[in-house]
């Protein structure tokens, strides 16, 4: 046998070591994120990014949203960079553009420079109206400015509720990640 | 075989740069703040600024809570810099250093449809220790229904410091209705027409904003002095400031960035 097809066998050898590897690694991730018996969240939530006009400093969208449950915090990440975020977003009755706040609050912890803010409250939809959470996030410069990889800013959301086993014993639970609207001429591309 | 060997190696250095990499990242110390509301936004906008004009040398990690928060947290060492907006007490941990920063107002806020214009020291005292318990008992108001009064929870700052500042001796009366946030006392206000309550002057948008002893609570007031509500902002470390802490600090309390953005809403040390 050659040099060459002693390589090639060896080769064809080596393959399924790697790919036994990778599996397993692949299967050591999956069962780290496996949930538990619990169910997933049943809440659906929508929202989207807006140029702030009040913000203390330059380069910060306001990001707006609203889920049909009631929720007790919630993550923003964004594939930007951050640094600056709004602390206490607003709470509102309703349409923001109608200016009637609640009595609800949520107080918001992260990383400056980070990838997007964590925050803890709660927010209840009621007879008088859904809850639209309003707050901020802070770039450091124009997140619609072309991005070296063509990719314009974007923004997920996921928040926490209360659901309720069979036998009626709450839990809480994360949903899943929801898309934000962006900003950037409508669309969420680079210019 | 040379080849598979050589491979494997390949593979076990690379292995190894990767597990090497976070370590190298996490050279850049992070300063984590937990603690006043009220401190909070003012926290963030100098954490903006400070990784902005030293080039990115550390990253931040601000958390909330309140100011009793803040001091219990760096006096256990869960958090570099503990932010509060009351002066320290008797009863807090010992070895801290209040590290002053800057200085707030805290206005007395009504709801848009009640026109008070002013209240003096006795009036807020009568108002929120509860002996006047209606609108229109209260010269100025337009109102006469019950009125709200709404207050910040035993862990905020802001309390210690209207207790300290507008009430004195006389207590708070306990059927006010008490708040977790400068935001939740001034959406209270907002919503209800009755209410009263005090927030930092950065939350007073939506609200009436009443005069304290006739000086309207305005940041050019606060500035010149003449505001009779003035409370002082602390970053407090537990010893003096150290390493990145120290330099974080110093750019805080001298640099002329950083007093520009103290100016935004409110006011500078010097």
């Amino acid at each position: 046998m050659t040099n060459r097809r002693e390589g090639v066998r060896r080769r064809r050898h080596a393959r399924p070591l790697l790919a036994s590897l990778a599996t397993a690694a692949l299967c050591a991730g999956a069962f780290l994120v496996l949930p538990g018996t619990a169910s997933a969240s049943s809440v659906s939530c929508r929202g989207h990014l807006d140029p702030s006009t009040d913000a203390p400093v330059p380069d910060v969208f306001d990001y707006q949203f609203v889920c049909d449950e009631e929720i007790l915090a919630y993550s923003i990440v964004t594939n930007r960079s951050t640094d600056y975020f709004d602390t206490e977003p607003v709470v509102f009755v309703g349409n923001p553009k109608d200016g009637n706040a609640s009595n609800e609050a949520f107080s918001c912890e992260g990383n400056i420079p980070g990838f997007g803010v964590g925050c803890n409250g709660k927010a209840t939809p009621d007879a008088s109206g859904l809850r639209w959470i309003v707050g901020g996030l802070g770039y450091g410069s124009d997140p619609c400015a072309k991005h070296a990889k063509g990719q314009g800013v974007k923004v997920w959301l996921t928040v926490v509720t209360t659901q309720h086993k069979a036998d009626g014993t709450p839990y809480t639970a994360s949903s899943q990640p929801f898309r934000l609207g962006g900003a950037c001429g409508g669309q969420s591309r680079a210019r | 075989m040379a080849r598979g060997r050589m491979r494997l190696a390949a593979l076990t250095a690379a292995l190894a740069v990767t597990a090497a990499l976070p370590a190298a990242a996490s050279a850049k110390p992070t300063i984590t703040m937990s603690g006043s509301t009220s401190v909070a936004p003012l926290a963030t906008l100098l954490a903006k600024g400070y990784i902005n004009a030293c080039n990115h040398c550390v990253s931040f990690k601000i958390q909330q809570g309140g100011s009793d928060v803040g001091i219990a947290d760096v006096a256990h060492g869960r958090v570099t810099i503990g932010n509060s907006s009351r002066d320290p007490k008797p009863s807090d941990p010992g070895g801290l250093v209040f590290n002053k920063i800057a200085h707030d107002a805290i206005c007395l806020i009504t709801n848009p449809s009640n026109h008070l214009s002013s209240l003096d020291q006795s009036g807020v005292q009568a108002i929120f220790g509860g002996d006047v318990r209606s609108w229109s008992g209260v010269p100025g108001s337009n109102r006469n229904g019950t009125i709200d009064v709404t207050v910040r929870t035993a862990a905020s700052g802001t309390q210690d410091a209207f207790q300290k500042i507008f009430m004195g001796s006389k207590k708070i009366f306990s059927g006010a209705s008490q708040k977790a946030s400068n935001g939740l006392v001034q959406q209270a206000v907002q919503r209800d027409n009755d209410a009263i309550g005090y927030v930092s002057l950065a939350f007073t948008r939506g609200t009436n904003p009443v005069a304290y002893k006739g000086v309207p609570c305005t940041l050019r007031n606060a500035k010149s002095g003449q505001y009779g509500g003035l409370r002082n902002f602390y970053m407090v470390t537990r010893g003096a400031p150290q390493g990145a802490a120290k330099r974080f600090i110093g750019w805080v309390k001298h640099n002329r960035s950083a007093q520009r953005i103290i100016a935004t809403e409110w006011v500078p040390l010097s």
